[in-house]
């Protein structure tokens, strides 16, 4: 199964905000934890990554900050503002109780309705 | 040319990454490169290539995932962008046009003018036979 295929713009967001909810992290570190925790079945490219990523800055739900890392090395960290932990605790209720809703109606054997 | 230059370079050629956003993504994905060869310094550029995408897909799924705002701000920017340059060939033609017939203009008056500077006599030598 491709489940990275699968992954919804919404669901990579709200995976971002956790992410970030626990430690600030930069976007390449961002891909590896996801990749880590998910034992490669949840792989996210650059190309999905980062607009999701822009939208986050431009609600202001996340904010930027860069630090130098030896001589040319720049790396983007990103940080949860207090505004996107709000947004997170939605995303994640939401996300619960579609995936229950999902859920009952797998589990619908027909009739009772 | 790095390993990493080679394939920005070879997103850069697409002219689909645009704008403020394109240019930050490319700087991002650099950087994200950058990081992946200082984690494997022997890859080759085939190994960034199965571990980023190509960049073509990497182009694909960029527009894919930008914002419907921004992609109508897109279209909206290029289709000004087209009107102008038709604007601007316009105004360049009729400017010409205007040019091209005051000078036309000012030749024939000149030439009117010289003219008349020269007295011009008829004689009208009759026959004698007649």
């Amino acid at each position: 199964m491709q489940a990275k295929d699968n992954l919804k713009k919404g669901s990579l967001e709200m995976l971002v905000l956790k992410l970030l909810s626990i430690h600030d992290c930069y976007g390449y570190q961002l891909t590896q934890i996801l990749k880590k925790l998910s034992n490669g079945v949840i792989s996210v490219p650059s190309g999905s990554l980062y607009p999701a990523l822009y939208k986050l800055l431009d609600n202001n739900y996340i904010s930027e900050y860069s630090v130098k890392v030896g001589k040319r090395q720049e790396r983007i960290y990103y940080h949860l503002e207090e505004k996107g932990k709000l947004y997170l605790e939605e995303q994640v209720e939401s996300y619960r109780l579609f995936t229950l809703m999902i859920e009952n109606i797998l589990q619908y054997k027909g009739g009772g309705i | 040319m790095t390993i990493c230059e080679k394939y920005l370079k070879e997103i850069s050629k697409r002219q689909e990454v645009k704008g403020k956003k394109g240019k930050k993504f490319i700087k991002d994905l650099s950087n994200d490169i950058e990081e992946y060869l200082l984690e494997n310094p022997q890859a080759t550029y085939n190994e960034v290539v199965e571990n980023f995408g190509t960049p073509q897909k990497i182009i694909d799924e960029f527009l894919l995932n930008q914002d419907s705002e921004d992609l109508l701000k897109n279209i909206k920017k290029k289709k000004y962008k087209k009107t102008f340059v038709v604007f601007f060939i316009v105004i360049c033609v009729l400017g010409l046009i205007i040019y091209w017939g005051y000078w036309k203009k000012l030749y024939k008056d000149t030439i009117k003018e010289n003219i008349k500077g020269y007295d011009t006599q008829i004689e009208i030598i009759e026959s004698e036979e007649e």
